[in-house]
């Protein structure tokens, strides 16, 4: 109620006495009273001027209470309202919910409706207050959102200037290590590098966590092979654990759909994190990555990751802390092993943003199971990956691993392609195995075995099967190594016509496969050891690029990174001859450089052109010097499937070859 | 920006490397002049093509000072403002003058 000389009461009540009465009193207290002797009159009485408070009598003729306090309310409801009564007649409770100020019984004492005033203007009065701190709070609030979000862009382009001067110390510390040092100045660059690394990782984390904050974070929905992502991943970590007795495993269930639509970057990013953590706190054992699918609908479905280490493990307690930011599970760890404690936290938003969660399962000493999963588009484009591998369906493969999961995910992945498998987990017990197959009558077509196993390893087998006096020496051998291609030579020496890197990629093992017992003259006629790369080696020469560049120069350093690859390329300096050349003989090529800006037909034009032709197949990735989000959406609404910015470095463009082609032609 | 930078930066032999920036040069200064002839003449769709393909080759052999001063040449002469453009087509011949040194076209 507002100041109390210019307060205007409305008295509803039939009774002239009453009437007169709270007139009186109510005029001695400031208030200017209007009567009314019924509720329309009254009601009506409302409409005609505005008034601060209604005291109605409860028992009118011609309306119940509560329905005329609800009136009243509906179209004042600032108006504050007294009900007046016999005790008997009023429903205390129901009038307050009504929406009643307050109740005064009849026969009104004078103090009692003075009381009653005093309440309402308390009331009032606290209201007022609360109004004005709600508006002061509101201010605070406003002022401290700007000052968080001027933080925020502060940290970040904090992080920002950070991160470019560390990026450059990093690209010249390895420029340095690319020349001939002594083993300390090796040692002091390798180092210089590593805490860049650090420095770089720390940066990267503390961006993504402002990011996150400010809910700037954006999961995009593009299509990406989850079982690609999973094992670079593992590749990732294996320099992590060179120094250590440390499996890496990697396995994808059959049916983890091989295309996904969802933020390939940010599901990297969590399985980095979650690896990353394992191999930091295990010393001894293994480290696995599986993915499994845990629900799916038909559109939709829910990828879950689990990464299972062998390491220090965590106390049950502190298993729900480690997902706050800047928590780790406890001072001697952080002390120990380092981190800033944001990568999980980091992990359990992203996750989240994903519809899914991050979890782990853990006890000191027993190792941990991080758990992560979220939901994916199902890709309306199917894989070309066949469940059976018609050239090698049905041979009959032995695998020597000491390691029991090893060796499990190894025969399933074989097993499921249509192929036969014996497994061993001692190596003494190989050579009888492979004379039992010959004596039966049914050999083993190949031989993939582990090298570092304790006791007989893989190179001593290797050296003893070929040195036997039987049909043996003929079987191919293919060595399985959880260090990097340094092994290769030790390999090729000991006889060995295969070589591949732990965690075995699947792709990578049926290539070898098909060539080394695929095709039975393909073996006679190999020279080296076959490698991943070997094999990667042979398909590239089979790829064809059509170049769609105007520029003499950037065609040349294109097709110069190209011919160092190992790739065949054809050069046209426009769209409409990119039309034409790839029209003429579209089973020519397998890509297409198309570069955006171009004289008579520029490139979205090209696209656009060679999409409504029907070649729908063939991937086009745009080579663009404008990196904005319009543009790339220009791109692909022209059916371009992906884009390099400029400037093209050889590190880009085959990592688009690597996507488009590989993950095509792997299959 | 000297030439064994320049190698480094594309990760190709020197030899491949001269040969690019020779080529480079050629049409670079060949753009540049038409670049700086459109902008007298106010030929705005010919400005930005020739700066834009300036900027594109540049990019690539990470050559910063030219892919830069055209990139802004670019944004100037898009918002209408050919006529502050001088100072930055000053940086770009003294860059590519550079670039001609670096080809071995000029000692």
């Amino acid at each position: 109620m507002n100041d109390r000389t210019t307060k205007r009461v409305l008295i509803i009540d039939p009774d002239m006495t009453t009437l007169s009465d709270l007139e009186r009193h109510l005029r001695r207290n400031g208030w200017m009273p209007r009567r009314a002797i019924d509720a329309s009159t009254g009601l009506s009485s409302l409409n005609r001027e505005k008034t601060e408070l209604v005291i109605c009598e409860a028992e009118l003729p011609d309306c119940d209470p509560i329905a005329l306090i609800g009136r009243i309310k509906e179209a004042n409801p600032d108006t504050d309202i007294i009900v007046t009564g016999r005790l008997e007649a009023l429903d205390l409770p129901e009038l307050l919910d009504a929406g009643a100020a307050d109740v005064v019984f009849k026969p009104i004492a004078p103090h009692e409706l003075a009381r009653s005033l005093l309440r309402l203007e308390h009331n009032q009065q606290r209201l007022k207050r609360l109004i004005q701190n709600n508006r002061d709070l509101k201010q605070a609030l406003d002022r401290a959102n700007a000052t968080y979000e001027t933080r925020n862009v502060f940290l970040a382009e904090l992080i920002h200037e950070i991160r470019a001067p560390v990026s450059g110390v990093i690209g010249f510390t390895e420029m340095i290590l690319d020349t001939r040092l002594d083993d300390n100045q090796l040692e002091h660059a390798r180092a210089i590098k590593m805490s860049g690394e650090s420095l770089l990782s720390v940066a990267d984390n503390l961006l993504d966590f402002t990011r996150i904050e400010a809910g700037e974070l954006d999961i995009e929905a593009i299509e990406f092979d989850p079982e690609l992502i999973a094992y670079d991943v593992c590749e990732l970590m294996r320099p992590r654990v060179r120094e250590k007795p440390v499996e890496i495993l990697c396995h994808i269930a059959d049916n983890v759909p091989s295309l996904l639509v969802g933020d390939p970057l940010r599901f990297r990013q969590v399985l980095t994190n979650l690896m990353q953590n394992a191999t930091k706190f295990t010393d001894a054992g293994e480290v696995e990555l599986s993915l499994q699918v845990a629900e799916e609908s038909n559109e939709k479905v829910c990828i879950h990751a689990i990464v299972r280490d062998t390491g220090i493990g965590i106390v049950p307690e502190k298993l729900s802390e480690i997902f706050q930011p800047f928590q780790q599970a406890g001072q001697s760890t952080l002390r120990k092993y380092g981190g800033t404690g944001l990568g999980l936290s980091i992990c359990k938003k992203i996750s989240s943003l994903m519809n899914g969660d991050v979890w782990a399962e853990s006890n000191t000493n027993q190792g941990s199971t991080f758990h992560f999963t979220a939901w994916f588009g199902i890709s309306p484009r199917k894989s070309s990956s066949p469940n059976t591998r018609g050239a090698i369906a049905g041979k009959r493969i032995l695998i020597i691993d000491d390691n029991r999961a090893s060796l499990d995910i190894l025969s399933h992945l074989l097993t499921s392609a249509g192929l036969q498998t014996v497994t061993l987990r001692n190596p003494e017990d190989a050579f009888s195995a492979l004379r039992e197959g010959l004596s039966a009558g049914e050999p083993f077509d190949a031989c993939l075995t582990d090298i570092q196993m304790p006791g007989i390893t893989g190179i001593d087998l290797a050296h003893r099967i070929r040195a036997s006096e039987s049909q043996l020496p003929q079987i191919p051998l293919i060595a399985l190594s959880s260090r990097t291609n340094r092994d290769a030579k030790r390999c090729e020496e000991a006889g060995f016509n295969g070589f591949l890197s732990k965690p075995i990629r699947r792709k990578k093992l049926f290539q070898m496969l098909d060539q080394l017992i695929g095709n039975p003259v393909h073996i006679k006629e190999q020279k080296n050891i076959a490698t991943q790369y070997s094999v990667r080696e042979d398909q590239k020469h089979s790829v064809r690029i059509l170049l769609a560049e105007d520029n003499p120069v950037n065609q040349r350093i294109t097709e110069l990174m190209l011919s160092k690859g190992g790739y065949r390329t054809e050069t046209v300096s426009n769209g409409r001859q990119a039309v034409a050349v790839y029209s003429a003989s579209p089973e020519n090529y397998d890509l297409i450089f198309m570069d955006v800006q171009m004289p008579e037909t520029d490139g979205l034009e090209a696209a656009r052109m060679l999409r409504n032709r029907g070649y729908s197949q063939v991937p086009i990735i745009a080579l663009t010097a404008y990196a904005g989000e319009s543009d790339r959406e220009k791109c692909f609404a022209a059916g371009m499937n992906d884009f390099i910015t400029k400037p093209i470095t050889r590190e880009k463009v085959y990592e688009k070859l690597e996507e488009w082609i590989f993950s095509e032609v792997g299959e | 920006m000297t030439l064994t930078e320049i190698t480094r930066y594309l990760n190709l032999d020197e030899a491949e490397c001269l040969e690019i920036v020779q080529l480079f040069v050629a049409i670079g200064t060949e753009d540049l002049k038409i670049l700086k002839d459109a902008i007298e003449k106010g030929d705005q769709r010919l400005a930005l093509q020739k700066g834009h393909a300036l900027k594109g080759s540049a990019l690539n052999l990470g050559i910063r000072c030219i892919a830069d001063n055209a990139e802004k040449i670019e944004r100037l002469v898009r918002s209408d403002r050919t006529g502050d453009c001088s100072e930055a087509l000053q940086q770009l011949s003294d860059a590519m003058e550079h670039m001609t040194i670096v080809a071995g076209v000029k000692p």
